[in-house]
């Protein structure tokens, strides 16, 4: 077959074989379904009619057989009542064969009266039908008087009435049976039947007549005849007996001669007659059955027969059929079905061939309409890549492919769109490649080859590009890093920064070089894409500020040394200054305080003010050691820095000056909560003994001293104002009165040696905190004091 | 008071030697003082060595006023040798010194002086000085077994 050949051939099941074997297969299904459905309807309807004719078969054909029988008797009923139909056709029937006769014997010479009279005469006889010839007036010129045993007299007169009747009728219809009384009271209800027929012999008028004695026998033969000839197959007929045993009609045959069954020697038949005597008792008739034989084929079988009685003729009338029928029927129907069968299968065949084949060329025809489209597609998408084409959509079939090929073509102005996005992209790209400022390579994966290098790059590294297009990656490396070049760009992917190495340019200057790389398919080959950093220059600008860096913290490490040993080697000056004044001065103010005391007298009273002098000066040179050795000392100890409390430090101090403040009145402001600080008890007692005591000292003699102080921390930083309502501080003094010996009296106004409050500023420092001052002249002095937070 | 009891004074100042021994005059103590001006002789004498060999006229004192700064063998040494020396062990050393560093006081402590006093200023405090010492020293102190 075609199809299958197409389909083999096909490389693959393309969808239009799909849809074309779906279409056959469904189409094929449905009529074998079809088919299956109406074989199964026909086969329960041979069953029903199978089952109905072997139930009911045989008590249709009794009440059939029973209904022909009542049909019969009704029929023999009615002519027995209406005789005149069959009389006429008996006396039709004779005049017929008379005529028959007279045609048979005459002749062109013989048109006389005397060949008709003798035909009339041996035909009276021979037909017992009296039949008088009249001439056209109504004058009898013949009468047949058949009836020998008939008395002279009574023949005259019934002749005499007929010929009265007959002239009568000559008048009426020709052929017309017409009936008449006869005077004969013995005959059948005194009832004869004539009739005139004129064209038996030209000329003349023939009357038939029958006579009332023969009506009844003229009656029974016309109704054995008729019956007898009722049989509607070969072995079911209509039989009559006379109840007396003469078998009138058997075997569909009317037996001119009655046959007696007592004298045929059958006894089957005389048994079965019996039978047939016992219906007259049953007004319904009888049914019967037992074995007869069959009069074709010769052959016994079971009969069912119906018997019924006929009162106005004392006969028996029935009839019979065999089961064999009912099995002949079956058959037949059997038969039929299987003809049926055979035929339905036929044309279920036939049809399911003629609709599969209709279904695959119809299969076939959508699919090349399909295919035409594809191709056309396929066309379309083949050459869209490289032409600028478009699906002509009014060349298509179907309304799904040209929605397709309207998107398709959709689709192809938006590629190209695209591509031209590419095209000018790629540009943009290739410039940003060529004019980039930094150099920039190309290299194959792989081979390592140098695919591009841009002007940069040209320019930068010596190379033409003719020359790095013959080169490969590795050339650029100095030889120690070739092999592992090489084998790093084996594992880049992406983007990647592969650090610093070396490359060497045309004039031989290596260079260091960072880069970068990335992925590129460039002219469809595989490579990476590195843009070159040459950080030469930076790498040697780093190294010098590293070397000045490192020299730098060296000669700040030495300076910083130089300055702690200057430091310590000044405050071992300062500190062995004060130490060596001290052993003089101790020898100056031992002596003249000996000299004052012990050796007074030997001095004039000048002489004593000097000594007095002395003694003053040196103590003064005293505390000046002193404090400056204190001061000293404050950077030498070593600090343990540890949270102190403010306020008992405070409270302290207050109480070593107890005396002093008695004395000046004093009126001291402390808050009840001071905050703790980190700092060192010692220094801080020493901060609070300077500033109280210089309150003390710069008082305002007219009032009252206060000492006053605030809080005003903050949370990251303790800090506290410490107030007095002293002389005050001029403002350009501020900075200066921390300074060692800054004094801003002389000393017989306000003794004191000017180290106090540079003690205080060191004693501060040294705990991470500050101080600084604001005073309003002639009001007071404000101290702020930082500290550290506790 | 022990009047004789022997006083070494060890200190290279000749001012402070005449103001000590005249502080001791003044708070009259009669204590026999002997005095050597530098380290090296103050270890002559303890060792009965060189100039000092002579016992009788040099002998072990009771108690010993170190000064600390000298030059040559210092104060340090000294009481080091002092107290390095078992015979020497025993005798209370008090360091009287013009330094109030915590270092010197620190160290001479270490060594094992039984005292450190700063030499006052004023010759009054001198005088309290020495009067202190013997009040403390040769009075309330009751020292080791000779």
């Amino acid at each position: 077959m075609k199809f299958t050949a197409r389909l083999t051939a096909l490389p693959e099941k393309s969808l239009s074989v799909w849809i074309s074997l779906t279409l056959i297969t469904m189409t094929a299904f449905c009529i074998l379904c079809f088919g299956l459905f109406w074989v199964n309807m026909r086969l329960h309807h041979y069953r029903v009619e199978v089952g109905y004719l072997q139930k009911g078969f045989s008590e249709t054909k009794k009440l059939e057989i029973k209904n022909k029988i009542l049909q019969v008797k009704d029929y023999i009923q009615w002519v027995t009542h209406n005789p005149e139909s069959a009389l006429s056709a008996a006396i039709t029937r004779k005049a017929r064969a008379f005529k028959a006769a007279a045609a048979k014997g005459k002749t062109a010479s013989d048109t006389s009266f005397g060949f008709y009279s003798t035909i009339i005469r041996s035909s009276s006889w021979y037909f017992k039908i009296p039949v008088v010839l009249l001439s056209q007036d109504g004058e009898v010129l013949l009468e047949d008087l058949p009836g020998p045993e008939e008395s002279e007299k009574d023949t005259k007169m019934r002749l005499t009435k007929m010929l009265a009747l007959a002239s009568a009728s000559v008048r009426g219809e020709e052929g017309r049976v017409f009936l008449f009384e006869s005077g004969d009271r013995e005959a059948m209800a005194g009832l004869a039947a004539g009739s005139v027929n004129t064209h038996i012999f030209p000329g003349y008028k023939v009357v038939f007549l029958i006579p009332s004695d023969r009506v009844r026998a003229t009656l029974q033969e016309f109704i054995l005849d008729t019956v007898s000839r009722m049989r509607y197959s070969e072995n079911e007929y209509i039989f009559i007996n006379t109840i007396y045993g003469k078998a009138l009609v058997s075997n569909g045959q009317y037996n001119r001669e009655p046959v007696d069954i007592a004298a045929s020697g059958s006894e089957d038949w005389v048994k079965i007659f019996r039978v047939q005597q016992q219906s007259v008792k049953y007004p319904q008739g009888l049914f019967h059955t037992y074995l007869w034989r069959k009069l074709s084929p010769d052959e016994v079988d079971r009969k069912t027969s119906f018997f019924s009685f006929l009162p106005g003729w004392n006969w028996i009338i029935g009839t019979g059929f065999y089961e064999d029928e009912i099995r002949q029927v079956i058959r037949a129907k059997r038969d039929a079905l299987r003809n049926q069968f055979v035929q339905d299968i036929l044309s279920t065949v036939v049809f399911f061939l003629v609709m599969s084949l209709l279904s695959y060329l119809l299969a076939r025809h959508y699919s090349r309409r399909m295919n035409r489209n594809i191709e056309i597609f396929s066309a379309f998408f083949r050459r869209s890549a490289l032409e600028n084409i478009h699906i002509n959509i009014d060349g298509l079939a179907y309304r799904e492919f040209r929605t397709l090929a309207s998107d398709a073509n959709h689709m192809a102005i938006e590629r190209r769109k695209a591509e031209e996005a590419l095209r000018n992209s790629e540009a943009h790209y290739r410039y940003l490649f060529e004019k980039n400022p930094a150099p920039m390579l190309i290299y194959e994966l792989g081979s390592l080859n140098m695919l591009a290098v841009n002007d940069a790059f040209t320019s930068h590294y010596g190379y033409s590009q003719h020359e790095t297009s013959r080169m490969r990656l590795t050339d650029l490396y100095p030889p120690d890093e070739k092999a592992d070049i090489a084998l790093l760009t084996t594992e880049l992917t992406g983007h990647a920064y592969i650090g610093e190495w070396h490359h060497i340019k045309k004039d031989g200057t290596t260079i260091t070089i960072e880069t970068h790389s990335h992925d590129i398919l460039f002219n469809t080959r595989r490579g990476r894409v590195a843009v070159i950093n040459d950080i030469t220059l930076r790498k040697k600008t780093e190294e010098e500020i590293r070397l000045l860096n490192s020299e730098l913290e060296s000669r700040v490490r030495q300076r910083t040394l130089q300055l702690e040993a200057t430091n310590r080697e000044l405050e071992a000056y300062s500190y062995s200054i004060s130490h060596d004044l001290r052993a003089p001065l101790r020898a100056i103010l031992g002596f003249s305080q000996i000299l004052s005391s012990r050796h007074k007298e030997a001095l004039n009273e000048e002489g004593r003010q000097y000594m007095d002098f002395i003694v003053e000066a040196s103590s003064r040179m005293e505390r000046l050691i002193n404090d400056l050795l204190h001061y000293s000392r404050l950077g030498r100890k070593s600090l343990a820095m540890h949270t102190v409390g403010l306020r008992p430090v405070l409270m302290q101090v207050l109480h070593e000056f107890h005396q002093e403040l008695e004395e000046a009145g004093a009126e001291i402001t402390i808050p009840e909560e001071l905050p703790g600080i980190c700092g060192n008890e010692t220094l801080l007692h020493q901060v609070f003994s300077n500033l109280v005591g210089n309150s003390i000292k710069y008082r305002r003699p007219e009032v009252p001293l206060q000492i006053t102080l605030v809080d005003q921390s903050t949370p990251d930083a303790p800090r506290i104002v410490f107030s007095d309502n002293g002389i005050g501080i001029p403002q350009e003094h501020w900075e200066k009165i921390f300074n060692v010996f800054q004094r801003l009296h002389d000393e017989s106004t306000y003794p004191g040696t000017g180290i106090g409050l540079a003690t205080v500023k060191k004693a501060m420092m040294l705990q991470g905190g500050s101080v600084r001052v604001t005073s309003v002249i002639g009001v007071g002095t404000d101290f702020h004091l930082e500290f550290q937070p506790g | 008071m022990r009047e004789d009891a022997i006083i070494l004074l060890v200190d290279d100042n000749r001012m402070d030697i005449a103001l000590t021994l005249d502080a001791f005059r003044e708070a009259r103590l009669f204590n026999k003082i002997q005095v050597v001006q530098s380290g090296e002789a103050a270890l002559n004498y303890l060792f009965g060595t060189g100039p000092y060999s002579d016992r009788t006229a040099y002998p072990l004192p009771n108690l010993i006023l170190l000064d600390l700064k000298m030059p040559g063998i210092d104060g340090f040494e000294v009481l080091k040798r002092i107290k390095n020396t078992e015979i020497l062990r025993r005798i209370p050393v008090i360091i009287l010194t013009s330094s109030k560093e915590e270092e010197d006081r620190n160290l001479s402590y270490d060594i094992g002086t039984n005292s450190y006093l700063e030499k006052p200023i004023s010759f009054q405090g001198f005088i309290e000085v020495v009067k202190q010492i013997n009040d403390y020293w040769f009075t309330l102190n009751i020292g080791a077994d000779d």
